[in-house]
């Protein structure tokens, strides 16, 4: 009796010491530099990256430095990759990021500043990298406290396509400059649902990174702002509430079918499915709107500057998906080599010579932009070059606000603040709740938010 | 231990050959320790732990706060003031019990047509209940973009075909949309409950009826329905367990919206800590949702206790 009670207490002891003991093996073996570094890379499943990842046996072989990729959506990336660094679990060495997570996430240390790594390479190796060549807007959209923190993978700004067939056949021609006015008399004319055809297609899909961007570049423009000065938000008060009106009785009367469905990818489909007249969103889309081999349209989009209301600021967005080291990660050198590879412009003739000067990562180098062989594949870079440069995250609203960036709000609160009032947004675009009602429910989502996180008292 | 283990054997053989009525069970309970404590371990320490966060403000990319002790303010804030939580708890309990009952008549239905002998029957069977081994998400996105697609999908091409106008399901009809993609998977779930039931149904009891001039409606609904009455509660029962927690149907096709009007409790729970990384308000939520599912399935299981242990 005694000694079977010993047996089953020795039992597990042993098994739980073999459960225990088992765990420091693993981190110890890893640890050692001669053993083979695998990387872990978290990243959103765009087209570009997807090109990264098919392209990455190139970093393999000229550094013998292996990388395991988790591919997820923009909201999953954006969600995983917090949980990640909040709780210090380490699980990724590097992620992709925005130009809106990375001064935040800088601030609470949970990404590695880059330039100590900087000033670590040869000269010759810092010549071959050549920070400069970065564009200025995006350098200072990932940098926090004068120093780096991410490397821009590819960039975008925002700007108008119009399919050129449709206006030439009511006689009407877009300005290269033109007004939201303008665009609202267009998107009229040219609806025509019978024939399948909505005048305008812009996004409608819940999510500050969704609907949220293009409508808070139109609240910019329209002289509005989320929040006053004093972190109140503006929600029920003109003109921004002028504003997200305009931006939903557009889409409502004059936009595609299935608006509250409709995102970044699906608004895509429709305007190259030649179901829209105009589309409004990253210029990141102008590669794929005149791919013959999966646009329709492809010979017969042109382009214009992103529309305006009284003021240019704000009126266009900026952003870079980014590569940043978490500071959690234990390969930083092995993650510092893999940033300089996947960010250079020598990765960018890469992918031109497997895939073709369209399909480059635009907008992160001036050396991009000054290639005749890119002019000649993308006519339309001096619209995304000007816009680029002219979008000033700490400037980007009419009157005086307390935070930075173009399409959101630089606090960590602005994704469930943008998440939850675009998701109120939808309903009315579904016609379930009315414009007033889904703000003013949103005004009083917003303030309690905003209390919880200490701005409001 | 050892002393009482003596005891009783000793009480043994003072009785004689008569086995004693109650036996202290020591080695047994020792072998069963370990996986009382694993099960317990298991499934209550993630809910002592929700119950931990529940009462902590915890805002995962807020660090500066720490994770300040808050005692009920999640709750009270989602009770008293929460809106979207109130039009969620309404919200899953009408899509519940839409689901429940769809597939109960459709899985009704289909089980009495496949209890009747026919060629092909085993085929056609194993056809109709392949719906069930569909992963969920899967079978949300082949709805929402083979079939509901407002430009491209089936159903509108059907119905354009017909010269009816197309209809955007999943902004105009979230609700009925969910409702629909969900019983296609769990009408089988029901089918084969019930088929089962049909199947214990004699023979002779509806040779008797018939024989007594019952006809095929009255044999129905006098016969077969009072004899499937606890097959239809099992369904019921099990059926609301396991729909109250329907997620990824929802997650694909309308990601609880338009608005919040397919927003269910469980996927406020993990829109909070997902979207929002309130780790304190989600876990709330989250207590919120068991208490609430409890209360459900304490109400159904009286029920089938009932039916089962009393006379039919």
């Amino acid at each position: 009796m005694a000694s079977t009670s010993k047996r089953v207490g020795a039992a597990l002891i042993t098994s739980v010491a073999l459960i225990g003991f088992s765990y420091p093996v693993q981190p110890l073996r890893a640890a050692s530099p001669q053993a083979d570094v695998t990387l872990t890379v978290a990243t959103v499943d765009n087209p570009q990256m997807l090109d990264m990842i098919s392209l990455t046996s190139d970093f393999t072989a000229k550094t013998g430095i292996k990388v395991k990729y988790v591919t997820l959506t923009e909201n999953d990336v954006r969600s995983k990759v917090t949980t990640d660094v909040a709780t210090g679990g380490g699980q990724f060495d590097l992620a992709t990021v925005g130009t809106y997570e990375v001064p935040q996430w800088a601030k609470k240390g949970w990404v590695s500043n880059l330039d100590p790594y900087f000033k670590g390479l040869s000269s010759s190796a810092s010549a071959a990298y050549n920070e400069m060549d970065l564009l200025p807007k995006v350098r200072l959209g990932l940098s926090y406290n004068k120093s780096l923190y991410a490397l821009p993978f590819y960039g975008e700004s925002s700007f108008l396509m119009y399919n050129k067939a449709m206006f030439k056949a009511a006689g009407l021609t877009m300005p290269l400059h033109p007004t939201w006015d303008q665009v609202a008399g267009f998107a009229k004319k040219l609806n025509n649902p019978a024939k399948g055809i909505s005048g305008i297609v812009l996004r409608g899909l819940p999510g500050w990174g969704e609907m949220g961007a293009p409508l808070t570049t139109v609240i910019n423009t329209f002289g509005g702002s989320w929040f006053d000065q004093n972190w109140q938000p503006q929600l029920t008060t003109s003109p921004t509430k002028d504003a997200i009106a305009f931006y939903i009785n557009l889409l409502k009367s004059y936009g595609e079918p299935g608006a509250a469905n409709a995102g970044f990818t699906e608004s895509e489909r429709a305007f190259s499915q030649a179901k829209g007249a105009m589309w409004i969103d990253a210029t990141s889309a102008a590669g794929l709107v005149t791919d013959v081999k999966t646009s329709k349209v492809a010979a017969d989009v042109g382009f214009a500057f992103s529309p305006t209301k009284v003021t240019p600021l704000g009126s266009h967005w900026l952003w870079a998906w980014s590569l940043a080291m978490e500071s959690a990660s234990k390969h930083k050198d092995a993650a510092f080599k893999f940033l300089q590879w996947a960010t250079n412009s020598d990765y960018i003739k890469l992918v031109a010579a497997k895939k073709g000067w369209g399909n480059v990562p635009p907008g992160t180098r001036l050396s991009t932009f000054n290639n005749p062989n890119y002019q000649a594949a993308a006519p339309y870079w001096k619209i995304i070059l000007d816009s680029m440069n002219t979008a000033d995250p700490t400037h980007a609203t009419l009157h005086k606000v307390p935070y930075v960036g173009v399409q959101f709000v630089g606090i960590p609160e602005f994704q469930q603040i943008g998440d939850r009032v675009t998701q109120n947004l939808s309903g009315v675009l579904s016609g379930s709740s009315s414009i007033d009602a889904a703000l003013s429910l949103s005004q009083s989502q917003v303030t309690r938010i905003m209390r919880q996180g200490g701005y409001l008292k | 231990m050892s002393i009482g283990v003596a005891g009783a054997q000793a009480a043994g053989r003072a009785e004689g050959v008569r086995p004693s009525r109650f036996r202290p069970p020591p080695i047994r309970l020792l072998l069963l320790l370990p996986a009382l404590l694993y099960m317990g371990l298991l499934t209550q320490a993630p809910f002592i732990v929700t119950l931990w966060y529940s009462i902590h403000k915890w805002i995962l990319d807020r660090p500066d706060f720490g994770k300040p002790l808050v005692g009920l303010d999640n709750f009270t804030y989602t009770v008293t003031q929460d809106t979207v939580f109130r039009d969620a708890v309404l919200t899953t309990v009408e899509i519940t019990a839409s689901i429940i009952a769809v597939c109960l008549v459709l899985g009704l239905s289909f089980a009495l047509l496949l209890n009747r002998p026919f060629r092909g029957r085993g085929v056609v069977r194993a056809l109709m209940i392949s719906p069930f081994f569909v992963m969920p998400t899967v079978n949300a996105i082949v709805w929402k973009n083979l079939l509901l697609d407002p430009s491209g999908g089936f159903v509108n091409w059907l119905l354009t075909s017909l010269h009816i106008s197309a209809v955007d399901w999943l902004t105009q009809y979230p609700k009925l949309s969910v409702v629909a993609i969900a019983s296609w998977q769990w009408t089988p779930f029901m089918m084969l409950i019930l088929l089962a039931g049909l199947q214990g149904v004699p023979d002779e009891v509806r040779e008797a009826a018939k024989l007594d001039g019952a006809s095929g409606v009255g044999e129905f609904l006098y016969i077969t329905l009072p004899l499937l009455a606890r097959y239809i509660e099992l369904c019921l029962l099990l059926g609301t367990i396991y729909v109250l927690n329907l997620f990824g149907e929802i997650r694909v096709a309308t990601e609880g919206g338009p608005g919040t009007q397919t927003t269910t409790l469980p996927y406020y729970v993990y829109q909070t800590i997902h979207d929002y990384n309130d780790v304190g308000s989600s876990a709330a939520l989250g207590v919120l949702m068991v208490i609430f599912a409890s209360i459900i399935a304490a109400g159904l299981l009286r029920l089938l206790t009932r039916t089962f242990s009393g006379d039919e």
